[in-house]
């Protein structure tokens, strides 16, 4: 706007049918070159996801009208809302465990002779496929009655030491735990990539001035580099957590959703693929959404706020 | 919907108004619906809000015949060898011109129903069990069968129990392939006559045999329950033959058609016999962790390993292909054989509980009605038959043609059987199945959870059968 309104100061009289015109032509020509990118947005993003809101209120045929009876079915079954639990301990849990590991490798290596060498076998599991890690985790806890050869590392691991073989991920008690773990296994490495990019911008003499202040490595930490790299931090957070509200594969390949694994992207899957309630599905990704929606508006705002300060 | 032309919608009011008047027929209805530029789904949804019928779609067997076609595509759930076997058995249809595209995918339902919800079927599907058929038939997607096919040849070929599976209201439109017997116990003769153990009759026999294995530190019993999305699937099939053998048909069709409530004390007691061998003294190694952890097919072949891990398993008659996967030397009946599911209540002895692959016609073309008639013929099954691992529930399919005698015996004995009913979880709505598996491996966990687990069950079920 404001330098349109100079524009219109600058012109002379004369001139001023011409300008009109390059002026009418300035007004549609950003909307052609943003046209392509709204037409996809919209045919391929806020289309479906008004259609899914839409039939979210109708019943499993998409035929009948049933306000929100699909809505007070999530949250009156016990089923369901043990699906929501797990999926909060999954948004705490693999969340807290994946920023903060990442955080600690990545300042553990940083400045070391190793340091791409850690970083590499730490960052691996991410090359991996979520359907390859979920079967390599399912050997990795794989269970044999006790008395036979244990077969997954972790049961032959404490066979070895003489402790009590479980079976990790059939008991209800540790199953969401082990899952969690698998997670933060994979993304720990996506984290620390960052975290790791946004440690070495730190200014080096901003660290020479603290040591020179005598100020020892924890405080450092605490008091320098997590302060400076909070931005970071806040961001690869809110991609765990929008990444974490989306779990599927690991649950699907690991569990199928039993012993009381469930989340709501596979409950989802379930509604829709296996019961044909199209209504209840598109319900559970209406409620995935409004979960997300806080927090994508979040990260545009810090984004924002971010860019005005440049 | 498309937004219509004034022209087209007064047009459109009228036919509404006549409808609702003169009453037109609703095939006249949705031709001229269609002529004024509807869609076909957008037709039949007029339809319907005139209450012209609960169908959302035009029945696809009103269009006059079938349409030629020289190539035909197919769904199903069979791999591996299964697949290699149908090849074999189709290759002589192959050889006669038709081409027919078969897509093997485990999780078929899945890619079915999104197939389907895009108005793009396959033209045949093979189900792994009735209950979508009848779901597909209510929802008019089917083919009728008995439109082509020689029904007095069906009915001579098949009993009236799997011709009555396959039908939606008056119409045919599913026939069953391939039969599976889930009235077997799987035992290894080797260690029974070592132990000189003898066969059980009765529950109670198999309590006692099990309870003496059990009493000289052996483990009488091998189980699995794990199979990735559908764990729990073996379970309910002990629940299915333990009611049907305690309570008989009548009593098991009230219970798969929700007229009984899950909290009934006939499915208590059921679970609780279950829960017999689950938590049985000394019964299965490792239980019961082990029961959930194990993979059904690795707990199949337990008993028939070197060494034997235990002394039988119950699965249905399938289970020779894991056995000799798991050991190739395994040889029937001297390896590996099975007795008849032991008694409870004696009026209902030889009662067996099954189940079958049905075939089922999307799109009536002349490659899809050749290829099913091709299909039912004993010649076609006779193929399979001599591999291995198909049972017929053809009676016109020779005994002879089995490839051992405990595959013979089991072809006989579903042949025999005195009742047969369809598994129960093949029977009811898919949300209800997914609930009695997982159902079964919350119990298998707490069998002190049962009323809690039953009660779970039932509303999920009050819901899907309303519905």
């Amino acid at each position: 706007m404001d330098v349109m309104q100079q524009e219109k100061e600058q012109i002379p009289a004369s001139a001023k049918p011409d300008v009109w015109q390059a002026r009418q032509r300035g007004q549609w020509r950003p909307w052609l070159w943003v046209a392509p990118a709204i037409i996809l947005v919209a045919v391929f993003l806020v289309y479906p996801m008004l259609s899914t809101i839409w039939y979210s209120f109708f019943d499993a045929t998409s035929v009948n009208f049933v306000g929100f009876d699909n809505y007070t079915f999530i949250f009156g079954n016990r089923g369901m809302l043990e699906i929501l639990r797990n999926n909060l301990l999954w948004l705490v849990l693999a969340t807290l465990a994946t920023v903060a590991l990442g955080l600690i490798v990545a300042t553990l290596v940083d400045r070391v002779p190793f340091e791409s060498a850690a970083k590499a076998t730490v960052f691996i599991p991410m090359a991996i496929s979520f359907v390859a890690a979920g079967i390599i985790w399912r050997f990795v806890y794989y269970y044999v009655p006790p008395g036979r050869d244990q077969i997954g590392i972790l049961n032959a691991s404490i066979a070895f030491f003489g402790g009590q073989v479980q079976s990790w991920i059939t008991q209800s008690s540790t199953s969401n735990f082990m899952l969690i773990i698998a997670y933060t296994w994979m993304w720990t490495g996506f984290c620390m990539v960052i975290l790791s990019a946004a440690l070495k911008s730190i200014p080096a003499d901003i660290m020479e001035a603290a040591r020179t202040d005598g100020a020892n490595g924890l405080t450092i930490f605490f008091r320098i580099t997590i302060p400076m790299i909070t931005p970071t931090i806040v961001v690869v957070a809110t991609t765990m957590v929008i990444n974490i509200l989306k779990i599927f594969d690991i649950i699907y390949v690991m569990t199928g959703g039993n012993y009381g694994t469930n989340v709501v992207a596979v409950a989802f899957y379930q509604q829709l693929f296996n019961f044909n309630q199209f209504g209840r599905g598109s319900a559970l990704t209406v409620i995935l959404l409004l979960a997300v929606l806080p927090i994508m508006y979040f990260n545009v705002r810090r984004f924002r706020a971010e860019e005005a300060q440049r | 919907m498309t937004i219509f032309r004034q022209r087209q919608r007064i047009a459109l009011d009228r036919l509404v108004e006549e409808y609702s008047t003169r009453g037109l027929s609703r095939r006249i209805f949705l031709q001229r619906a269609s002529a004024l530029g509807l869609s076909a789904g957008s037709a039949g949804a007029l339809l319907a809000a005139c209450g012209g019928g609960s169908s959302l779609n035009e029945d696809p067997n009103q269009n006059n015949g079938p349409t030629e076609a020289t190539s035909l595509t197919m769904l199903t759930t069979w791999g591996g060898e299964e697949l290699e076997s149908f090849e074999a058995a189709i290759k002589s249809f192959r050889d006669q011109g038709t081409t027919v595209d078969i897509e093997s995918n485990r999780d078929a339902n899945a890619v079915l129903t999104s197939r389907i919800r895009a108005n793009n079927p396959p033209d045949i599907a093979i189900l792994p069990n009735p209950g979508k058929m009848q779901e597909f038939a209510q929802q008019n997607r089917l083919i009728r069968l008995d439109n082509f096919l020689d029904m007095s040849a069906v009915e001579r070929d098949y009993a009236q129990s799997w011709i009555d599976l396959g039908k939606y209201n008056d119409g045919f439109y599913a026939i069953f392939y391939k039969a599976a017997n889930k009235g077997t116990v799987w035992y290894n003769p080797k260690l029974f006559d070592t132990d000189k153990l003898e066969l059980p009759t009765t529950w109670d026999d198999l309590i006692a045999l099990s309870d003496k294995i059990a009493g000289d530190d052996k483990y009488p019993w091998a189980m699995g329950v794990e199979s990735e999305a559908s764990s729990g699937w073996p379970a309910t099939d002990w629940i299915a033959q333990l009611y049907l053998s305690e309570f008989g048909g009548e009593k098991y069709d009230q219970w798969i058609q929700h007229q009984i409530p899950w909290t009934d004390d006939s499915i208590k007691a059921a679970f609780e016999k279950f829960g017999k061998i689950v938590s049985g003294d000394h019964y299965i190694n490792g239980a019961p962790q082990s029961i959930l952890a194990t993979n059904f097919g690795n707990a199949t072949s337990q008993p028939f390993v070197d060494p034997p891990q235990a002394y039988m398993t119950y699965i249905g008659d399938f289970a020779p292909s894991f056995i000799t996967g798991a050991n190739e030397a395994a040889k029937p009946i001297t390896d590996y054989n099975f007795f008849g599911f032991p008694t409870i209540t004696e009026q209902y002895a030889g009662a067996v509980t099954g189940g079958a692959d049905v075939i089922v016609a999307f799109k009536d073309t002349t490659a899809v009605r050749d290829f099913i008639a091709y299909l039912i013929t004993p010649e076609a099954q006779t193929i399979w038959v001599e591999r291995g691992g198909f049972t017929s529930p053809s009676k016109a399919v020779s005994l002879d043609a089995y490839p051992n005698e405990v595959a013979r015996t089991s072809a006989q004995m579903l042949v025999d059987a005195s009742v047969f009913r369809y598994g129960a979880g093949d029977m009811m709505p898919a949300q209800v199945q997914s609930a009695f598996w997982s159902g079964m491996l919350t119990f298998i966990e707490n069998p002190d959870q049962l009323d809690s687990i039953l009660e779970n069950i039932e509303s999920v079920a009050q819901q899907a059968y309303t519905a």
